[in-house]
């Protein structure tokens, strides 16, 4: 029998799992923004609805923390699976890694209190808050003055996001995991029993079935979106100028240094605020000029690598010079007297039409 | 473990109740915004003195019409698609006056909002009925009127298409009303409460350029420039290919005479005349103060706010340069023997710059030094060449693109190092 301590201690195929599920869930996440954006266009909302989706990002902590059941286990994948959303181009920058922190951080505390229990009550509970975390990290990080009321609903349907994607979801997972014996050799000993019972060959019943559908879906759902939507960024200081134009190009940053100019501009979103500062950048009209649309032409869509994307009548960008493109975290559109929702990170295509 | 199985069921089904109430929560309060007080419901007519107060009775009384109707907002997605009934906006305004052509009606909402309409948006000729239909106040959306229907009473177009787009509202809507992040829906206003007609130029507004010499600047509207001598005259012009193009009466004021509110020009400047899309064209001194051979070319050289008596947005292309030559035609002869070579765009339509935006008076800029022609043979004077040449490859820029200034979108190209 090992001691207490060396049975705390984190083994290779532990750190292996933490590292696989932190990265997954990290590369993950934009296709989880994404539907976020997906489910606000089909509600009709502004913004907010997405945070119903907000329990799949913490999925991936509650599915290595009850896979190991071990001190550590949830905070370093909380954190892993943050710096990963960071480096594939998260468009919240460092403060996801803070967010993603956070999120182990809490599900670690629950998960601690309860000795690490396999229990479906605590991932819910632990999942939900978690989940909601990220509602009252952002607003204290950029605090956009909504209303109490509306920071509360999100608050609730992140929490209620927690329960469903992290908790039950979280909860089936494990479990069908465990059936298939990869981890079992890894628990506590303590755990070792559980792990067994839980391996042991049944037939699928409604519960495992579930888990089978609900990852079956998040895999095919993700595959669409790798293979459809994303869109990797392989210049990050440039892109696409395409559509009904005379002269398709590839725009390149650098090239066009030289017609910068510097806006004062105020981003009012939904949820984030960012008080006027100024910007450096090049003005779509010079980037749009080069490409020469087309007299038909009547819009312009600016899209992003994560698939978000927003329309523009063609005559109002031609007709304002302070809407630009800057470097920041990428390319990066700062739309002067226009809402937040037109601010795109990241962008990767210009498409007129 | 049963028993914890069952505690989680049990949160998983409130989760997902709570999370199905959120969600409608959320729909239902975007956009988050007190809700007006429906009870009463009338509307406010003003014309000056003259006020009406209009209740939902006496609406219903008023010649209704209905009809299928749907906006774009400014994702363009399309939004409340219904049956609207409502009255005419232009019925109701002649229980307290007369709407004149040159007359502007602002509906105001309860929460402040407000938008202007003009007199073609209330009496559409044929071209505008075909883009925006009817403008009525609706008082019922799929039979349910304010008392239930929490948008009403609104503004809604029934274009007889039944949606009303970003484009029609474009094509309908002064540029000056219609600022970016406008849309279709920006027009429909929702919770009406005063309406009122004001007797104002109709076109003020519409016409905004920017002229400039270094810090100098000064914003000309169109009620300016019609206080600024302003002459009248038939022209045309050839386009590349050697087509007349766009002959009738151009109404406008001379170039000199709008360079001379900010500065005064020398033999050796140039004044550089900037488009809404980049477009941009230079003329000399002798352009805007033509001796008697670039008159007899040339003519005046006008910045022209209306043809054929209408002004923009009724005329897109203004306001525009236009030159006034006494035969009434300026052809690409004309055009090429008053213009340098390396400012002559090919074609006497091409210094004809329309949509313009800025004004800047250039000292020294004249005469412009020798350059490499850049060939534009085959492109169509519709493609709006822009200041960048076709033969400009970004990764070897060797063009100079400077003096951005604010707002201004024009862009100094130096031939030289071309």
């Amino acid at each position: 029998m090992n001691s207490p301590i060396a049975e705390y201690h984190l083994q290779t195929r532990d750190l292996v799992t933490i590292s696989v599920l932190g990265a997954l869930g990290g590369a993950l996440s934009t296709f989880v923004g994404y539907l976020g954006q997906l489910l606000n266009t089909v509600l009709g909302t502004p913004f907010g609805a997405g945070q119903f989706l907000s329990g799949l990002h913490v999925f991936w902590i509650v599915l290595a923390t009850g896979l190991l059941r071990k001190p550590g286990v949830a905070s370093a994948t909380g954190l892993l699976k943050g710096v990963v959303e960071f480096f594939t181009g998260s468009t919240h920058g460092l403060v996801v890694v803070a967010v993603s922190l956070i999120q182990g951080l809490i599900v670690e505390a629950g998960s601690y209190s309860f000795r690490y229990r396999d229990s479906l009550p605590l991932y819910c509970i632990v999942g939900g808050f978690a989940s909601a975390s990220n509602v009252v990290v952002f607003q204290l990080l950029y605090f956009s003055g909504a209303p109490i009321l509306l920071l509360l609903l999100l608050v609730v349907l992140a929490f209620s996001s927690g329960i469903i994607f992290s908790g039950y979801f979280g909860k089936v997972t494990i479990d069908l995991i465990l059936s298939t014996n990869i981890v079992r050799g890894s628990r506590l000993p303590r755990f070792a029993a559980e792990a067994q019972s839980a391996s042991r060959p049944r037939r699928l019943d409604p519960y495992r079935i579930s888990a089978v559908i609900f990852l079956s879906v998040l895999a095919f759902g993700a595959g669409l979106y790798a293979v459809f939507i994303w869109r990797p960024v392989l210049d990050p200081f440039g892109c696409e100028v395409t559509g009904a134009v005379s002269r398709p190009y590839h725009f390149n940053y650098s090239a066009f240094a030289s017609a910068q100019v510097t806006v004062e501009a105020e981003l009012i979103g939904s949820v984030t605020y960012v008080p006027p500062r100024n910007y450096t950048g090049v003005p779509l009209t010079v980037v749009l000029a080069y490409a020469s649309p087309t007299s038909g032409a009547t819009t312009l869509r600016v899209l992003a690598s994560d698939g978000y994307s927003v329309l523009f009548p063609l005559s109002d960008v031609l007709a304002n010079p302070e809407i630009i493109l800057v470097i920041e975290n990428g390319l990066r559109l700062v739309a002067k007297n226009w809402s937040g929702a037109y601010w795109v990170e990241k962008v990767t295509t210009l498409v007129i039409s | 473990m049963q028993q914890n199985m069952k505690t989680g069921l049990a949160l998983l089904a409130s989760a997902l109740v709570i999370a199905a109430g959120a969600l409608v929560a959320l729909r239902l309060m975007a956009p988050l915004s007190p809700n007006p007080s429906l009870d009463n419901v009338n509307v406010l007519v003003i014309d000056g003195s003259t006020r009406i107060n209009l209740t939902l009775s006496q609406l219903v009384q008023m010649n209704p019409i209905k009809g299928n109707a749907s906006y774009q907002n400014q994702l363009g997605n399309w939004r409340d698609y219904g049956t609207y009934e409502g009255v005419r906006l232009s019925t109701i305004l002649e229980t307290v006056g007369t709407v004149s052509a040159y007359d502007v009606v602002r509906v105001n909402a309860t929460d402040a909002y407000s938008q202007l309409y003009s007199y073609d948006n209330l009496y559409p000729n044929a071209t505008f009925q075909a883009i925006q239909g009817d403008l009525i106040l609706a008082y019922a959306y799929n039979g349910s009127t304010p008392t239930d229907w929490e948008s009403g009473p609104r503004i809604a177009f029934l274009p007889s298409d039944e949606g009303y787009s970003n484009d029609d509202a474009n094509q309908t809507t002064p540029s000056a009303w219609y600022p970016p992040g406008s849309s279709g829906g920006s027009r429909w206003v929702y919770w009406v409460a005063t309406i009122e007609l004001l007797h104002v130029h109709p076109l003020e507004g519409s016409v905004n350029v920017f002229v400039m010499d270094g810090a100098t600047q000064t914003n000309l509207t169109l009620p300016q420039l019609l206080q600024m001598n302003p002459i009248e005259a038939n022209a045309r012009f050839q386009n590349q290919a050697g087509n007349w193009r766009n002959y009738g009466t151009y109404e406008g004021v001379r170039l000199s005479t709008i360079i001379e509110t900010v500065g005064t020009m020398g033999a050796d400047d140039a004044v550089r005349v900037n488009a809404t899309d980049a477009y941009s064209q230079l003329y000399s001194y002798d352009n805007l103060y033509p001796n008697a051979t670039f008159y007899a070319l040339q003519g005046d050289l006008i910045l022209a706010y209306a043809y054929n008596g209408s002004a923009p947005p009724t005329w897109p292309d203004g306001p525009r340069i236009v030159f006034l030559p006494p035969d009434e035609s300026y052809n690409n002869t004309d055009a090429s023997q008053t213009t340098p070579p390396a400012w002559f765009p090919y074609s006497a339509s091409g210094r004809c710059v329309r949509n313009v935006v800025t004004i800047e008076l250039l000292h020294g800029m004249y005469p412009p030094a020798p350059t490499r022609s850049v060939p534009i043979a085959n492109e169509p004077r519709d493609s709006r060449r822009s200041l960048i040449p076709s033969h400009f490859s970004p990764p070897k820029a060797d063009l100079v693109l400077s003096e951005w200034r604010g707002r201004l979108d024009a862009v100094t190209l130096d031939a030289e190092r071309v």
